[in-house]
């Protein structure tokens, strides 16, 4: 006889409206890296409550965002160009903010949430999110304190999304 | 083991303001995006100077030493206090297993939300009591 899982009905009614899932679901169908990097002067030059936009990425525009990992150099010293990655100790004094085609800010949250590594009596998890409308190229970065970040420091995102073209193709099967 | 997934999250602050008081119940910041009464709250995460050294007003956020001397209570458009004194230590996220506190989903009133000091020892002036209220609008 097979066993039927027990779910409560409020969980039940917040995993199907997306507000909760399983930790060890699948993220998303497939993940991308951004790279940041501070520079001496112009437009990424070291300052604080200074937006650092992203640049254009026609892979996430339009598609779902699943979940952000930044990447600290415990995980990785050195990004793939070379640069050094920042600790994530740092990572509380730097802000995310996701914004989408109408330009209401739909998160803002330190970075230090979104560690993908174990932490404290933690385990390792990437945080999940269901952000359908996010313009990449609004979306930025803020540092509320520069200390301890260099010139030429990166900092690395691995992105998780789902890209629109195959939800419209799985829909268009179904 | 079910965790959050964001749709939509806003950083709260609620300000000491004048002299630290454990009998003054110190409100949230203007937050416009929130003070609507569409807002549907289904978690929420505190953060210290640990996890957030400032937040986006500039405001200095309080020590992780401190964490213990703060409860929080929210409030919804019934006016119903759903969570009442709330320690925020089991609201860092860092501290409870990585997990962020999830709610049955509810309209939030955060006009009148609050936070009370237990103990005002090492709290100063204008710090504030940083949260994330992960939320959803009616009708998303």
């Amino acid at each position: 006889m097979s066993k039927t899982k027990l779910i409560s009905p409020l969980v039940n009614y917040m995993q199907e409206n997306r507000m909760v899932c399983d930790d060890t679901n699948p993220i998303s169908e497939q993940s991308t890296q951004v790279q940041f990097t501070f520079t001496a002067s112009g437009t990424n030059q070291l300052r604080i409550w200074k937006p650092y936009f992203f640049p254009t990425n026609p892979s996430l525009n339009g598609s779902v965002i699943k979940g952000i990992q930044p990447i600290a150099a415990s995980t990785l010293a050195l990004a793939p160009d070379g640069s050094p990655l920042v600790g994530a100790d740092l990572f509380a004094k730097a802000m995310i903010w996701l914004v989408n085609a109408n330009d209401d800010v739909l998160v803002n949250m330190p970075l230090f949430d979104l560690r993908g590594e174990r932490s404290g009596n933690g385990y390792a998890k990437i945080q999940r999110f269901e952000l359908k409308d996010i313009v990449w190229q609004k979306c930025y970065l803020t540092l509320h304190d520069t200390t301890g970040f260099n010139v030429g420091d990166s900092i690395l995102f691995n992105i998780y999304y789902t890209p629109e073209e195959l939800k419209d193709l799985k829909n268009a099967k179904s | 083991m079910n965790n959050l997934i964001i749709k939509r999250s806003q950083i709260v602050e609620f300000q000491v303001t004048g002299t630290p008081s454990t009998l003054k119940r110190y409100g949230a910041l203007p937050n416009p995006q929130l003070q609507r009464n569409n807002v549907i709250l289904y978690g929420i995460e505190c953060y210290t100077a640990a996890q957030l050294s400032a937040t986006p007003s500039g405001n200095t956020t309080i020590a992780d030493a401190d964490k213990n001397q703060v409860v929080v209570t929210l409030v919804d458009t019934n006016k119903d206090q759903f969570v009442y004194n709330f320690p925020i230590s089991s609201l860092i996220r860092s501290d409870v297993g990585g997990f962020v506190t999830l709610f049955k989903p509810r309209l939030i009133n955060l006009n009148d939300c609050f936070v009370q000091l237990t103990d005002a020892t090492g709290i100063s002036t204008d710090e504030v009591v940083a949260f994330n209220f992960y939320y959803q609008l009616v009708g998303e």
